[in-house]
């Protein structure tokens, strides 16, 4: 998995590339740790149009995540999934727990 | 505490001390002075009760005891030292030579003397000369025997380190053999070195060994070790029946020298196809017994092994085996005491669930009055798909849309960090390049993964639900656990089917795990509460994108299909 951040006006916007799974914990959280401490961000974006593939572990650390933005109080939104995995996103009804914007 | 003996152990030496017992101070002093002669250091006892204090005190070499003596006689301390060895030194190479000094010459002293244990006899009087030259000949004797007896306790230690290294590579094998599947080894004392082993491979396959290499003894059973390694090895990764014999021929060609050889009956059934393979070097023939009566036999189309460095062609034959079909295979040792007409009529009159016990009551009666020569090995292999116990994949005639299988793929699966991550994403394209539309790359890619996974996590790393509390202790314990070598391997099959047209239809999917599986039942029974998302989202995105999802009762198979979108 490879990302990239950017913060600006109070909204941190996580890049995601490439394949997201249980190995990519390390990653994802160095993704997303300027995001969760800044504390002028208020709301954090994961954008996921390169991503490729998504597995269960990958949901997990989502949730996990998003759990760790509520207590900081900031939003947490899912953007620009690509069809397929818009589609496992749905399966899993991801929408009910984190926003997903298209 | 009993004294060490002086005795000859490993490294074989001459009698050095001597234990002279007898009430008759003229006798003691011709012994101490000539044998000190001879550089023996000399004991004296005047009475058996001081000479029996002595040898346990000062553990002696030799003795020599008068036979009649006030008190305790000669026969008696010859009774108490045997006992006294006995109890202290049972199964060591021990060996304490007992000479009886006498000048009654009648023949049931004599006998007495000789039945407690005594070896030899020296009528008085005798001369110092003569004395010096009898022990010296008793002593070298006693020197050959306790050389032979540390022979024979080396020879019995190697045996024992053998026999424990074969059990090491045959009983993995032997306890993982399918309920109702026979293989029994009747073995002499001595090593033979026939070996009954077996291999179950991916689910459903089951390799069989029978090995009989010539001679007997330690090379023998020494010749089993390559033998059995490159078996296991070779059937792990499920070669054809020609290259495990090849390779174990190799191994052999390479190690033994060549007046060595091994007979060998190799053999695998699936069990979800009925499909036999055997292959016969040597070994005397098997057989298949049909449930209908018939017999199929399967003679030695190879030369035994390790006397060529290249078996050439091999002819493998293949049989499609009906349930209640049995393969039966042996040694010579079996056919030497049952010939095989017998083992035929036993069969024909048993049937599978009657043959063993016919089979072993004929060796019973054999052996009744006769020892066992040779070692003696058979096995029985039943073909009962019903008793399968799981779910066996969907074969042309289950089908209802009209495909069939085009391509099936064996995989065995032994996880690292890198490998768990990598191998869903290949083998879904793999699998997807046999003719599938690219919706189904990305949707078996997920589905691979998930059952992957949750065969790794429950059947090898052993990691519950009851860990998924925290996201993060889970993935810790994860991380750990797979960094720890895990052993054990998670199995696939996957089958291609193709419609009646030939075009892609849909892969099918098993994946097994070595695990005592899990509650699948109440994972997959509630998934409506959204906080419920935390667990069994695997199962969820295997139930949501494939098809026909099922599990066996223990939860350790899990099977599904994936249909183009």
């Amino acid at each position: 998995m490879a990302y990239r951040t950017v913060i600006e006006a109070g909204r941190a916007t996580v890049f995601l590339d490439g394949r997201i799974s249980f190995r990519s914990y390390p990653d994802f959280r160095a993704a997303t740790l300027s995001a969760l401490e800044d504390l002028e961000v208020r709301a954090i974006h994961l954008d996921m149009a390169g991503v490729e593939f998504l597995d269960s572990s990958a949901l997990g650390m989502i949730l996990h995540f998003n759990q760790k933005a509520l207590a900081a109080a900031k939003a947490l939104a899912i953007t620009r999934p690509a069809p397929p995995i818009a589609a496992i996103l749905q399966v899993v009804n991801f929408g009910k727990l984190v926003t997903i914007l298209p | 505490m009993p004294q060490p003996l002086n005795l000859p152990r490993a490294d074989v030496r001459p009698a050095q001390t001597i234990l002279v017992v007898d009430d008759d101070p003229v006798t003691r002093a011709i012994a101490r002075k000539f044998l000190a002669q001879d550089g023996y250091r000399i004991l004296e006892a005047a009475d058996g009760e001081t000479g029996l204090a002595l040898f346990k005190d000062q553990a002696p070499d030799l003795v020599l005891t008068d036979f009649s003596m006030p008190g305790m006689s000669g026969a008696d301390l010859t009774r108490a030292i045997q006992k006294y060895l006995k109890e202290h030194y049972d199964g060591l190479a021990v060996y304490v030579p007992i000479v009886i000094l006498t000048s009654l010459g009648q023949p049931e002293i004599l006998k007495q003397a000789l039945e407690a244990g005594a070896v030899e006899f020296l009528m008085k009087p005798f001369t110092g000369p003569e004395l010096r030259t009898r022990v010296h000949a008793i002593a070298q004797a006693a020197a050959t025997h306790a050389a032979l007896l540390v022979r024979e306790a080396e020879e019995q230690d190697e045996i024992v380190v053998l026999k424990l290294l074969l059990d090491r590579l045959v009983e993995p094998g032997r306890a993982s053999l399918p309920e109702g599947f026979l293989m029994e080894t009747l073995a002499t004392n001595r090593i033979n070195g026939d070996v009954c082993a077996h291999h179950a491979g991916a689910p459903g396959i089951h390799f069989g060994l029978l090995c009989d290499p010539m001679g007997h003894g330690l090379i023998a059973g020494i010749s089993e070790i390559p033998t059995m390694d490159a078996f296991n090895a070779l059937a792990g990764i499920d070669l054809p029946l020609a290259g495990i014999l090849s390779g174990i021929n190799l191994k052999l060609f390479q190690l033994l020298t060549r007046d060595r050889f091994s007979c060998v009956l190799l053999f695998r059934l699936d069990r979800h196809t009925g499909s036999l393979s055997v292959l016969n070097a040597g070994m005397p023939d098997a057989m298949v017994f049909h449930r209908d009566g018939n017999l199929t036999r399967f003679t030695s189309t190879s030369i035994p092994l390790g006397i060529l460095e290249d078996l050439g062609s091999l002819s493998v034959e293949h049989r499609h085996l009906e349930a209640g079909d049995c393969l039966f295979g042996c040694s010579d040792g079996l056919t030497d005491l049952v010939p095989e007409p017998e083992l035929v009529a036993a069969f024909r009159t048993g049937g599978a669930a009657g043959f063993p016990g016919r089979l072993r009551a004929l060796l019973d009666q054999r052996l009744r009055d006769r020892e066992l020569a040779d070692d003696v090995s058979w096995c029985l292999w039943p073909y009962l798909p019903d008793a399968l116990g799981q779910a066996p994949p969907p074969g042309p005639t289950e089908l209802t849309d009209g495909s069939v299988p085009s391509l099936s793929l064996r995989l065995r699966f032994f996880p690292t960090a890198q490998a768990y991550d990598e191998l869903a994403p290949n083998l879904a394209a793999f699998l997807a390049s046999q003719g599938a539309p690219g919706s189904v790359t990305q949707t078996m890619a997920v589905v691979l993964s998930e059952a992957i996974m949750n065969a790794v996590d429950h059947g090898l790393l052993g990691l519950d639900s009851a860990l998924k509390t925290s996201f993060e202790t889970f993935e810790a314990e994860r991380g750990t656990r797979l960094g720890a070598d895990p052993q054990g391997a998670v199995d696939l099959l996957a089958v291609v089917h193709r419609a009646a047209g030939g075009s892609f239809s849909h892969v099918w999917i098993q994946v097994t795990d070595p695990g005592q599986g899990f509650d699948w039942r109440s994972q997959l029974a509630d998934r409506g509460d959204p906080a419920a998302l935390f667990h069994g989202r695997g199962l969820t995105l295997i139930r949501a994108l494939a098809r026909d999802l099922s599990f066996n009762d223990a939860g350790n198979v899990i099977s599904f299909s994936v249909y183009p979108a």
